[in-house]
C-alpha cells in the first residue's frame, strides 16, 4: 500500500530570530520523518541561519525510530556547523523515553537549554493539533 | 517462550478490535486508536503514553521485518482487574535468537534495533513467541490500577 507521502503538509517552516523554526502540526509517518530530515538539512545552512529549532509539541510519543532520526539530523547538521534545538517535548513523553532507555545526544540537550534562552518567543509558536 | 495462559481465555471479554498492519500510515492509525482506547478504559496520561510507545515499537518491527501483520486490542476483566491486552502478530521471518533479542543492550546490528527490552519495560506483562520462518506474536498487558 503506497500512499503519497509528503511531510510538507504536516509541518510549518519559518524564520524567527535568524533561526529556522520547524513546527510539526501532527505526528509524522517514518518516511515523512526521513523527508523532514532532508528538508532541515537542505534549509539549514550557516550562511542563512544561526541554527534550526524543531518544535515537537504535536508529538504524543517519541519512539526509538524518531529518536534515532532526530539524533541523526543533529549529527549531520553539526557537520555543517548548524546547531539543532529541540523544543516543545512534553514532560510525559520524556519520561516514557527515559523508561524505554531512549535519549537525545548530550549536545542536543545542552544546545536545547542554552539556545532556547535566546529565543524569547518560542513558547508563542502556534501549533495546530489534530 | 510461549504465550500463556489458558485460564485467561475463560474470562469474559468486554471488547475486541482487530486492525491489519501493512504501512506506516496504518501504524499511526493503530497507535491513535490504542491511545484513545487506553484513555476510554481509564488509564492515566502517563500509562496512555507508555502503551502508545509500546504499540509504536512493536508495530514498527512488523512493518520493517515482516511487512504485514495484525494488531488485536482487547479489554478483559481478569479476577476483577481490568486488563488492556494488545496482541501483535505477523508471519514474517521471525527472530533468530529470541533470548538475545530480549537481552538489555542487544542490537540487531542493522541500525534499526528491535527494541524489545525497552518495550517490555513499558508494559506490565510482555509475552513473545517467535519461530524462524514462521513469524512472531507479541502479547502485551497493562493492568488498570485503581
Amino acid at each position: 500500500m503506497s500512499d503519497t507521502i509528503s511531510c510538507m503538509e504536516k509541518i510549518s517552516l519559518r524564520n524567527q530570530d535568524n533561526y529556522l523554526v520547524i513546527s510539526l502540526k501532527e505526528p509524522l509517518a517514518d518516511s515523512e520523518f526521513l523527508e523532514l530530515k532532508n528538508v532541515i538539512l537542505q534549509n539549514a545552512s550557516l550562511d542563512s541561519v544561526d541554527g534550526a529549532v524543531i518544535d515537537l509539541k504535536a508529538l504524543t510519543v517519541i519512539d526509538s525510530f524518531t529518536t534515532r532520526v532526530l539524533n541523526n539530523v543533529a549529527l549531520l547538521a553539526d557537520k555543517k556547523n548548524v546547531p539543532i534545538i529541540l523544543t516543545g517535548i512534553k514532560p510525559i513523553v520524556t519520561e516514557v523515553m527515559k523508561k524505554q532507555g531512549l535519549g537525545f545526544s548530550a549536545d542536543l540537550v545542552n544546545l536545547n537549554t542554552e539556545v532556547s534562552k535566546s529565543l524569547s518567543q518560542l513558547d508563542e509558536l502556534q501549533v495546530n493539533y489534530r | 517462550m510461549n504465550i500463556q495462559n489458558s485460564s485467561k481465555k475463560k474470562d469474559e471479554e468486554s471488547s475486541k478490535k482487530i486492525f491489519s498492519l501493512e504501512s506506516e500510515h496504518d501504524l499511526i492509525k493503530i497507535r491513535k486508536y490504542g491511545r484513545e482506547l487506553a484513555k476510554e478504559i481509564g488509564f492515566k496520561a502517563i500509562d496512555q503514553t507508555l502503551i502508545t510507545a509500546a504499540i509504536s515499537e512493536i508495530c514498527r518491527n512488523v512493518i520493517e521485518y515482516a511487512g504485514y501483520g495484525e494488531v488485536r486490542f482487547e479489554v478483559k476483566d481478569i479476577n476483577g482487574i481490568t486488563c488492556y491486552i494488545i496482541t501483535v502478530k505477523d508471519e514474517g521471518p521471525g527472530i533468530e535468537n529470541l533470548e538475545a533479542a530480549l537481552r538489555e543492550g542487544f542490537s540487531s546490528g542493522e541500525g534499526l534495533g528491535i527494541g524489545l527490552p525497552g518495550t517490555k519495560r513499558l508494559m506490565d506483562e510482555f509475552n513473545i513467541k517467535s519461530s524462524p520462518g514462521k513469524g512472531t506474536t507479541v502479547e502485551m498487558y497493562k493492568y488498570l490500577k485503581q
